[in-house]
């Protein structure tokens, strides 16, 4: 197991993310050196300026004597970041700050060294209070001790080491480590969130750390401090307890209402933790104790003296008197200079008016400010009431963060655990579940994502749709009656060859043998299945064969009621039995209904006073069939027929289909499993059931005809295809 | 409760009775539902027919647009079915006398076939306009099967001759196979749902 | 005895999908036609323009009463999300049976949003007996009555294009779900991504938790696994011992 860099929570030694907090536990290879990042402790390459790992400000000046990745050493800028930032912050404190004093900053990486920063305890579960020391389990953390700092960084006090790590144990004696700005952005929960929140709303989540009094105000830094007094510190916390990326005095205000506040304390580096009770501070860090402000006379041309407390405004710069950056980058490296902590905790500063207070730092506004403050609207009315009163911020009431205000809310990469212990749910993380709808939605698009996005041309309106409608349709009639009418060279009927199993099995019957002809299609698809009825009939009752018809719905007896009704041998060799219902179930009823009940015909008239219906006894009409014709359009009525038949009929008895050529594909299985012993499709089977077409006649036309139009669809989807071709090239991505 | 559950109940119960034929074989009671099913399909008829009268009858009434096609269409039906009842009732033919057969020949039976005919027009025309989507393989797809059946079956021609034996090997073990599996897809579909209703995960007849 | 234990083995899947559904935290796997049309029912509200939606030739007997329930589903949410506005959808039938149901569906999501009272009477049309006539019955509607949505849900054949290409000539969405190949392959055109086969029955399934996969997907995915599998052994045997 391994300890997460951020949080510290155990995870899987092949795990790439934390299973607490999503930090990443890829490292950047240490062979390759790399920069320590002074806030959440990842290492990142060199040459990084922004934290991999939490977006921190990694560098502003390279460090002297620490190695690049080609063992070079790291030129030196001498710049040093202006902190005028943070005076200006004073007024308007929701301005983040993202330059990071380079000197604090810059310490670990200036000092070379390769030891991180000591990580926040990891979970316990005794919570954030708890008196333990926590077990830093860093193995990345290295051996190697940091070479000294060079005396020549202007910031540096001579002879002295800056230690960069929490660790007691190996921190330099007398140099105050820099302290940390901010929380890194991909980190909001320091403390892990199973520690126990049974303390109170209102108690400093530092143990023994007396919070700042509501009225005392303080500086952003302590160094800035002209009063020359130190935050109080409280010696019972341990840096060990704090992430090594937050920090703030323990003089923090944690009742305050200014957002300020929490801006300037988040940026605080000089405060230093106070000392537990359960390990001494190190000597670096108690340097930063009770650092004494430097006198006004160490820099008599600071301005920051006119941002004192009470003398803002008293009298208003001119652009002479502002110093130049160069004088402030000087001078604010003077007051980088850390001190030995004072023996005793310094007196907490007196009258410092609250941020709080926006019309006392209204009125201590120099006057050059004052004029870039919004005109109040109407006359009369103070500046101060124009603008309204800072409403007091939302303070964090539980857990860790408790007491602080205008908190960044929780990262929903924490998960939530709801229910009862035994059975836990939690959520997917956010990103979990993006990722995861990215996937669905690539997957479901199938082929769409590699061919792009189908999209279908809406149907254009106007003139040209119309057009182009009427011209198709009138280009489909004209082949029709061209194929209907004139006789085409190409057209060659002797390569047609008629159904000849089909034929065969209707020449099966013999002679005053009984068939079943089932006649199941509308008058839609009367035209293509009508010539199927009636040459049927034509063959069967030419040999003297007894031809039956039903139909299992009522659209289909009528239709048959027309072909059958109207023939002179009606009642003698054919008679029609009408509408059955029970779709399958009727099937069934049917073939296994003895003949003599089959009762009256289509028009109500009794079989039993028909020759047809001679020999109609008591035994079922299944045993008395000799062939079972289909006529049917209707794939349910195919199946139904052949389902329920095949099991009722005895097995010598055929069952042929005449069918429409939308059903072509139907039949096929029916076919060649033997359920159906003969299969004629489509007008074209039926036109030719009376053998070849000669030359001339109607259903010599209507042959050519069908053919026609096919070969002008084929034409027609060739010509488009080249269109689309031809488009597609002039222009591209269509 | 229990009316909320009757419905789906009642269905579960028909379920389980049309299902114990398969498993029991039992004639008459296959035979009895199916002429249950007859009875009600001819109620459901009766008052289909009443509720159709009365939609297209509220529409003329309310002025709603298109509103004479909906009486041109009531008084139709109305027609139609008093010379049917007047026909059977006089003659005892009911829809198989003369009457209801002419209209039946030289009405229905035209305007079907002439509906039908305007089938392959638009299916050219919606040919056409798919030919315009852009970028999309499925199209080609789709072309090379409607070509291919219809060289396939432009007979009287040659070109059936020039892939016979390459559609007969390939293409029709692959289109028979397509529609099977939809077809098997469709059964997968109505046990799915009948199971669900069965086990009352989904009530049709409403909750 | 083969079919008992078949029906119990899908009984038992069926059962094993709803539990499998409610532990599985993979993201839903959603149909690109349904996933539309809660989109669509919204444009319905703000145009004021009624959905439609077209059961198809099927009824209540049969296997086609799968598929009318399936359609009822439909129609069951597009009657509770639309009757907010009272922007009540028409529905067309060619079945008597189918007529009588789809009115008590809209009729009882109605009555469940209290605006029973509202709703017209000519929302259900029974527009034609054969498949033909319903073809024709439902040009006429998309003819006179503008429309935001056409849902075609049922059972089709060929005759559904003259529906299809009417609303895309007046300007309607449109949506289909074709059980059968004839339909699909018809208005395949219309719109690519319409479902088919068992797609077609996979409409708003009820009881399912918002979030989570599908039971009834998944009840489909299970017993078409077992189906390959059991093609591919019986295929596999054959190829042995032939």
């Amino acid at each position: 197991m391994k300890s997460c860099p951020i949080c510290g929570a155990p995870n899987p030694d092949d795990g790439m993310i934390c299973e607490q907090c999503g930090a990443s536990l890829v490292l950047v290879p240490e062979a390759e050196g790399g920069i320590l990042c002074p806030v959440c402790g990842y290492r990142n390459p060199s040459g990084t300026i922004f934290c991999e790992q939490c977006g921190a400000r990694l560098e502003s000046e390279a460090i002297p004597g620490a190695e690049g990745p080609s063992g070079e050493e790291v030129l030196e800028t001498a710049e040093v970041e202006l902190d005028w930032v943070a005076t200006l912050e004073e007024f308007f404190p929701e301005i983040p700050s993202e330059v990071q004093p380079s000197g604090p900053a810059a310490a670990p990486a200036e000092a070379g060294r390769e030891e991180e920063i000591a990580a926040p305890p990891p979970v316990e579960a005794e919570g954030l209070l708890s008196t333990e020391a926590p077990p830093v389990s860093w193995e990345r953390l290295e051996e190697e001790s940091a070479p000294p700092l060079p005396e020549s960084a202007p910031w540096m006090p001579s002879g002295e080491e800056i230690p960069l790590t929490f660790e007691p144990e190996r921190s330099p004696e007398g140099v105050p480590a820099p302290p940390f700005e901010g929380i890194p952005p991909e980190i909001a929960e320091p403390w892990p969130l199973t520690e126990s929140l049974e303390e109170e709303p209102e108690s400093f989540p530092f143990p023994g750390v007396s919070p700042v009094q509501e009225e005392e105000e303080r500086p952003p830094f302590p160094w800035l401090e002209t009063s020359g007094e130190v935050p109080e510190t409280s010696p019972e916390v341990s840096l060990l307890e704090t992430a090594p990326f937050i920090e703030w005095p323990p003089e923090l205000d944690m009742e305050t209402s200014a957002p300020s506040q929490v801006a300037e304390t988040k940026e605080t580096e000089a405060a230093p933790p106070p000392e537990s009770g359960m390990g001494e501070i190190p000597e670096w860090l108690r340097g930063w104790e009770g650092v004494e402000k430097p006198s006004e006379e160490a820099i008599p041309e600071v301005p920051y003296g006119l941002f004192e407390a009470g003398e803002l405004g008293e009298r208003p710069l001119t652009a002479l008197e502002i110093p130049a950056e160069e004088e402030l980058l000087a001078q604010a490296s003077a007051l980088l200079v850390p001190e030995e902590p004072p023996a005793e905790a310094p007196p907490a500063p007196a009258e410092v008016p609250p941020f709080t207070d926006l019309e006392a730092v209204l009125a201590e506004m120099p006057e050059w400010l004052q004029t870039l403050q919004p005109v109040p609207e109407e006359e009369g009315q103070a500046p101060s009431e124009a603008i309204p009163a800072l409403e007091p911020a939302v303070m964090e009431t539980q857990g860790p963060l408790a007491g602080l205000v205008d908190v960044l809310p929780l990262n929903l990469r924490l998960a939530e655990i709801h229910g009862p212990a035994a059975r836990l749910q939690s959520e997917p993380a956010t990103e979990l579940r993006t990722r995861a709808q990215a996937w669905q939605s690539l997957l479901g698009q199938g082929l769409n994502f590699l061919f792009g996005e189908q999209v279908a041309e809406p149907v254009p309106a106007g003139l040209g749709a119309a057009l182009e409608r009427w011209l198709l349709f009138a280009l489909l009639a004209g082949a029709l009656i061209l194929g209907l009418y004139w006789p085409l060279p190409f057209f060659q009927p002797a390569l047609l060859t008629p159904p000849g199993d089909f034929l065969a099995r209707l020449d099966q019957v013999p002679p005053g043998g009984i068939a079943l002809v089932a006649v199941d299609y509308g008058p839609d698809r009367a035209a293509e299945l009508e010539i199927y009825l009636h040459r049927i009939l034509e063959r069967l009752t030419a040999r003297g064969v007894r031809v039956l018809t039903v139909s299992l719905s009522p659209w289909g007896a009528a239709q048959a009621a027309l072909a059958v009704q109207a023939r002179p041998d009606y009642g003698e060799q054919v008679v029609h039995l009408g509408y059955y219902p029970g779709q399958e179930v009727g099937v069934v009823r049917l073939l296994t209904r003895p003949l003599s009940q089959l009762g009256v015909d289509y028009r109500g008239q009794p079989l039993s006073g028909l020759p047809v219906a001679r020999d109609f006894k008591e035994d079922p009409l299944a045993a008395r069939l000799g062939l079972v014709v289909l006529i049917t359009g209707s794939p349910d009525a195919l199946r139904g027929w052949i389902q329920q038949a095949r099991g009722v009929l005895p097995s010598e008895v055929p069952l042929v289909a005449a069918v429409g050529a939308n059903l072509a594909p139907y039949v096929a299985p029916y076919r060649e499993s033997g359920q159906l012993h003969a299969v004629a499709i489509g007008l074209r089977d039926a036109l030719l059931l009376d053998g070849p077409a000669p030359e001339g006649s109607p259903a010599f036309f209507d042959l050519q005809a069908q053919t026609i139009l096919q070969l002008f669809i084929i034409g027609l989807i060739g010509v488009g295809l080249v269109i689309r071709l031809f488009r597609s090239l002039r222009a591209p991505g269509l | 409760m229990f009316r909320r559950a009757l419905p789906a109940g009642l269905l579960s119960l028909v379920i389980a009775l049309a299902l114990v034929p398969y498993m029991w074989p039992q004639p008459a009671l296959r035979q009895s539902l199916t002429e249950l099913g007859s009875t009600l399909l001819a109620y459901a008829a009766v008052v289909g027919f009443l509720s159709f009268l009365e939609a297209h009858f509220h529409r003329v009434g309310a002025r709603a647009e298109g509103w004479p096609y909906s009486l041109v269409t009531a008084l139709t039906a109305l027609a139609f079915l008093l010379l049917s009842l007047a026909e059977g009732g006089l003659r005892g033919n009911g829809l198989a006398g003369p009457w209801t057969g002419w209209l039946y020949q030289y009405g229905l039976l035209p305007l079907e076939a002439s509906v039908g005919a305007l089938l392959p027009f638009f299916m050219v025309l919606a040919l056409w306009r798919l030919l315009r989507i852009r970028r999309s393989a499925y199209v080609l797809f789709f072309i090379a099967g409607v070509l291919t059946t219809l060289v396939l079956h432009s007979g009287g021609t040659l070109l059936p001759t020039l892939f016979g034996s390459f559609y007969e090997t390939f293409l029709s073990p692959l289109a028979t196979g397509g529609i099977r599996g939809i077809l098997i897809g469709v059964a997968i579909g109505v046990v799915v749902m009948m199971m669900r209703a069965f086990l009352w995960i989904d009530r049709p007849l409403g909750r | 005895m083969i079919i008992g234990a078949l029906l119990l083995l899908f009984v038992l899947l069926t059962l094993l999908a709803v539990r499998m559904a409610r532990r599985i935290q993979n993201p839903p796997r959603e149909l690109e036609p349904f996933r539309r049309l809660p989109r669509q029912i919204g444009q319905a509200l703000e145009t004021g323009q009624p959905p439609h939606l077209a059961l198809g030739s099927g009824g209540l007997i049969g296997n086609e009463a799968a598929l009318t329930l399936s359609g009822g589903r439909i129609l069951e949410r597009l009657a509770q999300d639309s009757a907010v506005g009272e922007v009540f959808p028409f529905v067309t039938v060619a079945d008597p049976v189918a007529l009588l149901y789809a009115r008590h569906v809209l009729q009882d999501a109605c009555h469940r949003q209290g605006v029973l009272a509202s709703l017209p009477p000519d929302r259900v049309w029974w527009a034609g007996a054969s498949p033909m006539a319903y073809a024709a019955g439902l040009t006429l509607l998309l003819g006179t009555q503008p429309v935001a949505t056409s849902i075609m849900s049922g059972l089709f054949r060929e005759e559904a294009v003259l529906a299809g290409e009417i609303g895309q000539r007046y300007g309607a969405h449109l949506i289909f779900a074709m059980p059968e190949p004839g339909g699909a392959a018809a208005l395949w055109p219309f719109d690519p991504n319409l479902a088919v086969g068992e797609e077609a029955f996979a409409a708003f399934p009820q009881g399912e938790i918002p979030g989570r996969p599908s039971a009834l997907l998944l009840a489909h995915d299970l017993i078409r696994w077992l189906l390959i599998a059991f093609l591919a052994i019986v295929a596999l045997g054959f190829a042995l011992r032939g």
